[in-house]
């Protein structure tokens, strides 16, 4: 399946922090279209889908708009659920 | 990539808007890359997490000049100057996330929040009087732990 997500108007570091809330919610192998404004995206994108395992399917610049396509990968990490309310000594090393 | 998540520690010091943007902005980031990633707020930083309505009660000299300090218990958050609001129409035409939108964010992500317990001492704040979703307070010892453990280390 293919997940919308239209960014446009938002700046950083919300393009990178609402693609990840979003691919959270897919599966692996699905897919996520993403539009955004903030050119910052164009470098901060494919950096994020990199360091989380998830593959850039396309990457369009349209000038003032761009367009990106991004395959979960099977590693990508999934933020723990409510971490804040951890104790730090529950954690190990 | 590696199997186990990186960590980032920020040490959020201070609670002028200058330096609570850049603290929210770098932890929801980093949250956001799959970073096991956590804020400590402490002295001034804290005012953050503090509810709005909640003052500052303390009756030594250091607590009540903490309190004048933040006028009305209301954090800059909420209040601020002529700068914060400059800061804040800014914001506003860049179409910036204002920083309590930002601290959803952080939570939303899984970003500890670790209010500073001696901090709260020093002020006369109750965990009721913070924010929900917060950790336990916690003390320099295990702020300093956690920066053992973290690649990142950031004191904003």
């Amino acid at each position: 399946m293919t997940e919308k997500l239209d960014l446009t108007g938002l700046s950083c570091p919300m393009p990178v922090v609402k693609t990840q809330l979003a691919m959270a919610k897919l599966e692996a192998g699905d897919l996520l279209e993403v539009v955004a404004t903030d050119r910052g995206a164009l470098s901060d994108i494919p950096s994020w889908a990199s360091a989380t395992g998830n593959d850039m399917v396309e990457t369009d610049d349209q000038g003032s708009c761009l367009r990106f396509v991004i395959r979960k990968g099977r590693a990508s990490p999934v933020p723990p659920k409510n971490p804040s309310s951890d104790t730090p000594e529950a954690e190990g090393p | 990539m590696d199997d186990v998540p990186q960590r980032m520690t920020i040490i959020a010091w201070s609670g002028d808007l200058d330096r609570v943007w850049p603290q929210l902005i770098l932890a929801s980031t980093g949250a956001a890359y799959g970073m096991t990633t956590t804020v400590f707020f402490t002295f001034w930083g804290l005012f953050t997490l503090k509810r709005a309505d909640a003052r500052i009660t303390g009756t030594n000299w250091m607590t009540k000049m903490m309190s004048a300090m933040n006028h009305q218990g209301l954090s800059k958050m909420d209040l601020g100057g002529v700068g914060p609001a400059m800061m804040r129409k800014i914001a506003a035409d860049h179409k910036i996330a204002p920083p309590d939108e930002l601290l959803a964010t952080c939570q939303e992500l899984g970003v500890r929040l670790w209010p500073c317990g001696m901090t709260m001492d020093l002020m006369g704040l109750r965990q009721d009087q913070l924010i929900d979703g917060l950790a336990e307070p916690v003390g320099a010892g295990t702020a300093l732990a956690e920066m053992q453990r973290s690649q990142i280390n950031l004191f904003i």
